[in-house]
């Protein structure tokens, strides 16, 4: 058996984000983040060929302030098709204000903003829904008082003529929760008033992906709910990944990214410190990363 | 005709066999999609179609729902799940499962019972018959039972279905098949395989790994089991004992294992040594699933001693998977049963021992997944096991069955 | 070496299992929708059992109480006219009820929607249709005002509508001058409540009625069926059918009876407002349950954060229920109007708004918003009607009336509330 080697030779420096040089628009396209970011770090190896597929959400440079308040500085970020995306941090370290970027809620001050490789200005909610891309929100904005097939559909109704067409959104509601191999859900026809925090949040995401998105953004989807329910929700997270979606999820919980992610994001006072594969790095590494913002090879250069 | 080459007949067979089973695991498609995936011409098509509905196989629709097009619609080849079914049967530690499943792997019908510790096979044997009885009697008047297959915690020597050794069951070699297939009366045999291997098929052709074609899947109950497919098949070994990852030594003088060895996977990772580390050992009423379930709960809720234990398996089950990940280059570890709360509560130690323990070349790739199929991963793979027969050879399979009109139900 | 195993007894149950939305799958019976019925009710999801049930009682209260007077036909045929204006009121407040706002001005709308016509009909000699369009168009008018300082100014409904309260008596008392009445002689508006159909069209238009609402009832449950979707077991359906059959039919053979008091004359049919509240009925309920509008309604009362984040224009429904109630409460107004003969200063005032927000209340529609429905108007509406006829036969005195229609009206807003508690107790 080949011994285990210690955390030191076996780790291969990966990725640094700041300081990269930008590369010319034209190679850039058919790069990944990570290919581009390897050459501007130096030491470490290009990204297997597997990987090469355009990011679906590809923001570059991005600044955002609040008045006086810098809250993200020259933020770098990518989420791949098929792939679950963490994006860690402290506190205050701005994940939110980046998913308010993403989504249109509060557009960037500065930077690129790139959807499947083609620039694109996302000045609105309703910008960010049409490309595609859903965020799902803490308070999951349910309606209590509506069954499950009436949440799903609310705002977008299937009408035939006059009428709602409810055979056609209950079949299609069915078909969306099955796809995502919920179980557990007795009827559809359920208010979601009796519904348990788990079930509820398997509604918010499954509303999130009715819709032909790309790109799923979901804000601690596992907060303030028991431990069987969380992991309901992460397998529910990483079928939507191997359906192809780009997801991003929001998490405190070091578990929860490391059970789920391919790729991990950390962003350390408003700066992203390093975007990295999952399959690359330890917990004590990315626990540095959230709390210093530098943890050996990576993260911020002293 | 040559010798040496496939006769028309092989051939034919081998097409009707494809054709089955792709509407058996993909679901429903026209006739347009069969012959685009299967790499066959549409009047190709049409014939195998028509043979496999004259046997009662498959039937043919149209498209439901709203959304006709213009023009002819394709039709639909739906395989029978009412019709064609097999019976799958799960021996678990502390549970049985029975089920009649419809061609498609449609559960159409279960019954889950209690397996009381320290039961006798008598009277083990008696609940199963039971439970298929009952569920053979609620059948349609015209359904076949195809074929029936058990899944079981235990070593299972392949030649002849035989259990060797299986845990809290003293029996000495047991053929449980046999009797079971007596008993039942269908005039078919009852397969019997080890569950972890049954799981790994499962996941792999209905789960998790569906497009995986080099996948290793990991059970945890009392014991750890495991199963390896590579290149779509299961790995059994010479006699069909294979895949027993869970005793595979990870911790060499570690905690004594039950198989009489120090330090395997199962000693290192079972529910035993989670519930010792978490000192929960020796409480009353703590085993099985839930206790597990609980140590993973007040480790989430901040029980420092819960979660050291979840840390301690954690490294050694990384350690394990880095072994087998070095060892098989799989595309995918599936975690089910009590390992898969495990890992879903101790990812971030698993994966960081792997990140560190496994080569770099063959831990790129490799994708870390929980089961798809839940607490059924058993269950599905004994009925997907139990319709390998009909699937090799519909046609003549079925004439085979459906020509003692008169058996005695 | 193997262990032969003896023939063993047959022994332990196996128990039966969910599968993938079992709910929606599951074979109902008789047994197990009646126990599904009996759990809804534990968990508070009343419906309209409450109004029915009392309904049930109220009739057999007072029919103890005035054996003879109660249920006689003339009284009966007076209890449906007297229903009316508060059924219609009603219905106009489930509207805004379910967004869970209040709308305190609506009785004195409908009074000088009223006033209005009278006004256009009996001084400036319009034609009846005319006077009608404009008191609705009035009655709108007032709702979008009422929608836009509530919606845009964000002023809570309940001063709004109080402002508005006092401001109508007072647009009203100035046109038709203190203390006075205005006359309604128009034809068509005093034949709503007093005049009635032919027995023929009575009896052809409830077999119609039965007839689709079977119809609609029966082809639904099949399409669900056939396509395998949520669908209530077979009995239920017909057994719904049954009931809504001898309700309709039953009331058109009581009201198709003489009911005059001399026997040279021919007194029976149903009153032509009656058909009028059903095709109000019909509508609502179309609206609130079939469309997309409808569907916003619910969401906005259910939570107004989620349906704005769905892309629904919240501020537009709320202005459009606010006009959908004023307009509602301009046709009750009319038919009070036609059913007294005029229009006084104090029309719309007094207890008629209480009536009618107890009448959707008993009905079962929701204080908090976003639970109810168009029926709830009309049962709530004959709750109180009977209330207040039976209490009139027994010649009780005023203060009693009072007391006794506001305790009805605080029980069924505690039934509300306790409902509501059960079902957040049981949403797990």
């Amino acid at each position: 058996m080949t011994p285990v080697r210690g955390a030191e030779d076996g780790w291969e420096p990966v990725a640094r984000t700041i300081g990269s040089p930008a590369l010319p628009g034209g190679v850039a396209d058919t790069l990944t983040d990570h290919g581009r970011l390897a050459r501007g770090g130096g030491a470490a190896r290009w990204e297997p060929l597997g990987m090469s597929v355009t990011p679906a959400l590809d923001l570059r440079g991005i600044d955002k302030s609040y008045g006086s308040v810098k809250v993200l500085h020259d933020v770098a970020f990518c989420a791949h098709p098929g792939e679950v995306t963490a994006l860690v941090g402290d506190n205050g370290a701005g994940k939110t204000t980046l998913v308010k970027c993403i989504g249109g809620i509060h557009p960037p001050d500065r930077g690129e903003y790139r959807f499947e490789g083609r620039p694109v200005r996302v000045g609105s909610p309703r910008d960010a829904a049409r490309l595609g891309i859903e965020i799902v929100h803490q308070d999951l904005a349910l309606c209590e008082n509506l069954d499950i097939v009436q949440n799903l559909f609310l705002g977008r109704e299937r009408r035939r003529g006059l009428a709602l067409d409810e055979a056609a959104m209950e079949e299609m509601a069915r078909s969306t929760l099955s796809g995502l191999a919920v179980r557990t859900m007795g009827s559809v026809r359920q208010r979601i008033a009796t519904l348990s925090g788990g079930q509820r949040q398997t509604v918010a995401i499954a509303r999130a992906v009715l819709w032909d998105s790309k790109v799923v953004v979901l804000d601690e989807p596992a907060a303030a709910l028991g431990v069987a329910q969380t992991q309901q929700v992460l397998e529910i997270v990483r079928r939507l990944a191997d359906r192809g979606l780009a997801v991003v999820l929001i998490s405190h919980n070091m578990n929860d990214v490391f059970a789920v992610s391919d790729r991990i994001a950390a962003l350390y006072l408003g700066r992203m410190v390093a975007q990295v594969r999952t399959a690359d790095v330890t917990h004590r590494q990315i626990v540095e990363l959230i709390t210093s913002g530098v943890s050996g090879e990576l993260g911020l250069r002293r | 005709m040559m010798k040496a080459g496939p006769s028309q007949e092989d051939i034919r067979r081998h097409n009707l066999g494809t054709l089955l089973r792709f509407v058996h695991l993909r679901g429903p498609a026209s006739r347009a999609t069969l012959a685009e995936s299967l790499g066959l011409n549409r009047s190709t098509i049409m014939a195998l179609t028509s043979d496999l509905t004259a046997a009662g196989l498959v039937r043919e629709e149209l498209p439901r729902g709203p959304g006709r097009r213009a023009g002819r619609p394709s039709l639909v080849v739906r395989p029978e799940s009412t019709r064609v079914y097999v019976l799958a049967f799960e021996v678990g530690v502390d549970r049985l499962v029975v089920a009649r499943v419809g061609l498609g792997g449609v559960v159409l019908d279960r019954r889950e019972g209690v397996r009381a510790r320290g039961s006798d096979p008598a009277e083990l044997l008696g609940v199963l018959v039971a439970g298929a009885r009952s569920l053979v009697r609620k059948a349609e008047r015209d359904a076949v039972c195809v074929g029936a297959a058990l899944g079981f915690p235990g070593m299972v020597r392949r030649s002849d279905d035989t259990i060797v050794f299986g845990p809290n069951l003293e029996a000495g070699d047991l053929r449980l098949g046999d009797a079971l297939s007596r008993r039942l009366g269908l005039g078919i045999p009852v397969s019997v395989c080890n569950d972890a291997n049954l799981g790994a098929l499962a996941e792999h052709e209905r789960g998790a790994g569906v497009n995986c074609d080099n996948l290793i899947y990991l059970h945890g109950d009392v014991g750890v089991g495991g199963g390896i497919i590579a290149h779509g098949r299961l790995l059994g070994g010479e006699e069909g004992f294979g895949g027993e990852i869970g005793h595979m030594i990870v911790n060499p003088g570690g905690r004594p294992c039950a198989c009489g060895s120090k330090g395997c996977l199962e000693a290192e990772v079972g529910e035993r040594a989670l519930l010792h580390h978490a000192g929960r050992a020796e409480m009353p009423g703590q085993a099985g699933r839930d206790a597990v379930r609980e140590v993973v709960a007040s480790a989430d809720a901040g029980d420092i001693v819960a979660r050291e234990a979840l840390h301690r398996v954690g490294t050694w089950l990384g350690l394990g998977v880095a072994n087998l990940v070095n060892v098989f280059n799989p595309g995918m570890v599936v975690f089910g049963g009590t390992l898969r709360d495990i890992y879903l509560g101790a990812a971030a130690q698993i994966r960081s021992v792997l990140a560190t323990g496994a080569l770099a070349a063959p831990r790129e790739k490799v994708k870390l997944r929980t089961t798809a199929l839940g607490d059924d991963t058993t269950l599905v793979g004994a009925a997907e096991f139990a319709f390998a027969e009909v699937l090799a050879d519909p046609v003549q399979v079925l004439a085979r069955l459906r020509a003692p009109e008169d058996s005695p139900v | 070496m193997s262990t032969d195993i003896p023939e063993g007894r047959e022994a332990a149950v196996m128990k039966l299992a969910d599968s993938d939305f079992a709910g929606d799958r599951r074979e109902h019976d008789m047994r197990s929708a009646a126990l599904d019925y009996l759990n809804k009710i534990k968990a508070g999801e009343l419906g309209a059992l409450p109004a029915i049930l009392g309904l049930i009682s109220l009739v057999v209260l007072f029919t103890a109480l005035k054996p003879d007077t109660f249920l006689s036909k003339a009284n009966l045929a007076n209890l449906s006219t007297q229903a009316m204006p508060i059924t219609i009121l009603a219905m106009g407040l489930v509207f805004v009820l379910l967004l869970g706002e209040i709308d305190l001005s609506a009785g004195v709308a409908s009074g000088l929607c009223a006033a209005v016509l009278a006004k256009l009909i009996t001084d400036a000699g319009q034609p009846w249709y005319v006077a009608v369009i404009s008191g609705v168009a009035i009655g709108i008018v007032i709702g979008t005002a009422i929608g836009w300082l509530v919606s845009v100014l964000r002023i809570p409904s309940f001063v709004v509508t109080l402002a508005f309260f006092l401001g109508l008596q007072g647009i009203t008392l100035r046109l038709i001058g203190e203390g006075g009445t205005v006359p309604v002689r128009d034809d068509v508006i005093v034949a709503l409540s007093n005049t009635n159909m032919p027995i023929w069209l009575g009896w052809l238009l409830a077999a119609l009625c039965t007839a689709g609402y079977t119809a609609t009832q029966l082809l639904r449950w099949r399409r669900q069926r056939v396509r395998n979707l949520h669908s209530r077991p077979l009995q239920f359906v017909l057994a719904q059918c049954a009931v809504v059959a001898t309700a309709l039919l039953g009331c058109t053979h009581v009201l198709s009876q003489d009911r005059a008091v001399s026997p040279l004359v021919f007194l029976g049919g149903i009153p032509w407002g009656v058909p009028l509240v059903g095709v109000l009925l019909i509508v609502c309920t179309f609206v609130l349950g079939r469309t997309a509008y409808g569907r916003h309604i619910y969401a906005v009362g259910g939570n107004a954060e989620a349906a704005r984040r769905a892309g629904i224009n919240v501020t537009r429904i709320r202005i459009s229920v606010f006009m959908i109630g004023s307009g509602l409460a301009a046709i009750s107004g009319i038919v009070a109007a036609s059913r007294l003969n005029s229009v006084a200063t104090d029309a719309g005032g007094g207890n008629t708004l209480l009536y009618a927000v107890g009448a959707a209340v008993i009905g079962g529609t929701s204080l908090f918003g976003g639970r109810g429905k168009a029926r709830d108007a009309v049962l709530g509406g004959l709750v109180i009607a009977i209330i207040e006829n039976g209490l009139g036969l027994l010649g009780t005195k005023a203060y009693l009336s009072f007391l006794i229609t506001g305790l009805v009206l605080l029980l069924a807003a505690s039934m509300d509330a306790l409902a509501r508690r059960r079902r957040s107790a049981a949403g797990r």
